[in-house]
């Protein structure tokens, strides 16, 4: 081969390997929109929400209360995925006073504002989620194996060790199922990417979507606790002892000791 | 009667005598009130069962095997699953209307066990257990341990999630006992757990339960026959020697057809609005995975509820091992079920009986204080334990702390049922004082046999 056929072939090999260099410093194969970096930008009305909702336990540097009854954490160098989990799912501000209960819940325009303003600040690291639902087979796999010891089987929550009161992960965005396996909010653990990698988290948005609109019944009822299901299960006797009660001719608890109008029947 | 009707019996009478006993069969006098129809209800209930068992059995697959499922749910297809769990997969999407007979045999399952508990309560709260009806409520009782193995065995059957949490259990149950625990666990579940047990639960579920229950049934139906049905006091009807009811044709027969149409609908119309056994997502059982929703069954919720509410705690004792497990879900069943089959004698020693004597008049539900006080005291025992089960839920529900909720439970499993107990006790004693006080009227102390006077002319044994 002539050297001047090779020079194409050799540049057009260059180009590709550099594209595959530089697809995968983009973070290489994955769901479309896995992920992205937070942007960190400092606007008027980030600072206006700041100051507003935050600023008073956190501190306007952002590192917290010195006050021993005031628990606020720095917000310094904390991930951006919590800080924006933390206000996707209504925890910050707090409804009590005491840090409890879910309180304002933010639009996306705020969040987002509130979330830039504070990346710039505070130097907030780390990426924000937001996957792409990907295959509900994998997804319920994943959960079952990782989720569903505290979340329930359908996600619906409920008591773990400890007592901690588990929420409900059905319905949520797929950014608040993917930040908090990722960051590990309060009393969750944390999921780093060995445990569930960035696909299955987008399997697990799918499966949990799947749950959210799975009717099984005419009733719109998916599958039952069996708390609730014994719910039903006592309609049914209720409706069984009104048929012995209208089989049985009277509605009456007992008989009354007086004699009926007329005895018949014998053996 | 039909023409045709007629030409058959009379075929069949010429040939094997039927008009005699066939007179005495159909002449038989039912008492009319509606808990004596809880038993059918019970009956019909295992009719429907062995009706959509036999259905589910042509697809089940026992086994814990790994297969390929191919088919409808998307959930499922192309994975591999445990065999049992693939089938029951395929029976809710690929097997046409699969779904409901699965639904309706939970359903009347549950029916079955409520209906067999309300029968016993009714039994017991009337003294219809008295002598000389002793023998078949120890049948009944009998019967009402192989309901539960039979909803246990079926339930594990699926092999879901849920059944690996129920396994695990009951695998620690049989293991607590002392002495002879590792060897019930290898007789129960046969070598590795728990891929063994599915063949032999099925074995257990679909012929030597329902074979032993269905002998047993036969058994109690023969003996109501023989020995003449209860009826409530009356005044004016001698109950100890006569029975005043309606006779089995037309008029029982009528409403026992009435009865089966209206459990089969009722049970049908809850499955088709009630996802019960739907278990798409619950998954196959696998070991290393569990879920904090894996309650157990309702009709164990009292079980679990004790487990679930009272500490845990292991005492070296004489070299044996005395664990919780031992004392709530060995124990406590134990003593339960130990309690009903001596306590046709027990109330006899307590209320002071004459030992002799045939009682075939119930009495009221408040008519023995003693009664009363011991089978509403215990049923509010199982009950608020039945409750406590729900403690997550209620926790949850209400914003409150497990722990306060579990406390709760605590101080209501042995309050509620010493206060119901004593209540039932005050109250029977007040209703038999009235009773018993001059002018009050005579003939219903369904606690002093042949008390009324053989009036009615209607006589006959």
């Amino acid at each position: 081969m002539s050297r001047a056929r090779l020079l194409p072939v050799a540049a057009w090999a260059a180009v590709a390997v550099a594209a595959a260099l530089a697809w995968l410093a983009a973070g290489g194969p994955g769901p479309a929109g896995a992920v992205q970096q937070a942007p960190a930008e400092e606007t008027p009305r980030g600072d206006r929400l700041y100051t507003t909702h935050c600023a008073r336990c956190h501190g306007a540097d952002g590192r917290g209360a010195t006050d021993p009854h005031n628990r606020a954490p720095t917000l310094v160098g904390m991930e951006a995925a919590r800080v924006d989990l933390v206000l996707r799912t209504g925890r910050m501000p707090p409804a009590d006073p005491d840090g409890s209960g879910r309180g304002r819940s933010w639009s996306d325009r705020d969040r987002e504002a509130l979330v830039a303003h504070m990346t710039a600040l505070f130097n907030l690291e780390g990426p924000l989620l937001g996957p792409e639902p990907g295959d509900p087979a994998v997804g319920r796999e994943v959960f079952a194996t990782h989720c569903a010891a505290c979340h329930g089987y359908t996600g619906d929550g409920g008591v773990a060790g400890g007592g901690a009161i588990v929420p409900r992960v059905v319905g949520l965005d797929p950014a608040v199922i993917a930040q908090a396996a990722r960051v590990g909010p309060f009393q969750m653990p944390r999921f780093a990417e060995g445990q569930i990698s960035d696909e299955e988290l987008g399997d697990v948005v799918a499966y949990l979507d799947e749950v959210a609109v799975e009717q099984a019944t005419p009733l719109g009822l998916g599958e039952l606790n069996p708390v609730f299901l014994s719910a039903f299960a006592a309609l049914l006797t209720l409706a069984m002892i009104l048929s012995c009660l209208f089989l049985a001719g009277r509605v009456t608890m007992f008989p009354d000791p007086e004699p009926p109008p007329d005895v018949d029947g014998e053996t | 009667m039909t023409p045709l009707f007629r030409f058959l019996f009379d075929a069949l009478d010429a040939r094997l005598r039927l008009r005699k006993p066939g007179r005495a069969v159909v002449n038989k006098v039912f008492p009319k009130h509606w808990s004596f129809l809880l038993g059918e209800v019970a009956m019909f209930s295992f009719a429907i069962l062995v009706a959509t068992g036999l259905f589910l059995t042509m697809f089940y697959r026992p086994s814990a095997e790994p297969l390929l499922y191919t088919g409808a749910a998307q959930l499922y297809e192309g994975r591999t699953l445990p065999a049992a769990y693939a089938s029951i997969v395929e029976l809710s999407h690929d097997v046409r209307g699969g779904l409901l007979f699965r639904r309706m045999h939970r359903g009347a399952a549950y029916l079955f066990m409520f209906a067999t508990v309300a029968h016993l309560l009714r039994i017991l709260l009337t003294g219809a257990f008295r002598r000389p009806r002793e023998v078949n409520t120890h049948i009944g009782t009998m019967m009402l341990i192989l309901v539960i193995a039979l909803a246990y065995t079926g339930q594990n059957l699926v092999y879901d999630l849920l059944a690996g949490s129920s396994l695990r259990i009951a695998y620690a149950t049989l293991a607590s006992v002392p002495l002879i625990g590792d060897w019930l666990v290898v007789w129960v579940f046969g070598g590795e757990f728990p891929s063994e047990v599915v063949s032999r639960f099925f074995v257990l579920h679909i012929l030597i339960l329902p074979g032993l229950l269905t002998g047993l049934l036969v058994l109690h139906l023969a003996l109501v026959a023989r020995q003449r049905h209860t009826q409530f006091p009356r005044a004016g009807v001698d109950g100890q020697r006569y029975v005043v009811g309606e006779p089995l044709w037309p008029s029982q027969f009528a409403a026992s057809t009435t009865l089966v149409l209206a459990v089969g609908g009722l049970v049908a119309a809850f499955s088709v609005l009630v996802p019960w056994s739907d278990v798409d997502l619950h998954g196959p059982l696998r070991l290393g995975q569990a879920s904090n929703a894996g309650h157990a069954e309702w009709w164990l919720f009292w079980l679990q509820g004790a487990i679930t509410i009272f500490p845990a705690f292991e005492w070296e004792v004489l070299g044996m091992t005395i664990s919780h497990m031992l004392a709530f879900n060995v124990v406590l069943p134990g003593a339960l079920f130990g309690l009903l089959f001596a306590y046709p004698f027990l109330e006899r020693r307590l209320a002071g009986y004459d030992p002799d004597l045939d009682n075939h008049v119930c009495s009221r539900p408040l008519d023995v204080p003693v009664r009363a006080a011991i089978v509403l005291g215990v049923t509010a025992f199982v009950g608020m334990l039945t409750l406590a089960m729900t403690n997550d839920i209620v926790a949850r529900g209400l914003r409150v702390s497990v722990e306060s909720v579990m406390w709760f439970f605590r101080i209501a499993v042995l309050a509620v049922p010493a206060v119901v107990a004593w209540a039932a006790y005050a109250r029977s004693r007040s209703v038999l004082r009235r009773r018993r006080a001059p002018g009050a009227a005579a003939g219903s102390g369904g606690d002093a046999p042949g008390g009324a006077a053989p009036a009615n002319p209607k006589v006959s044994a």
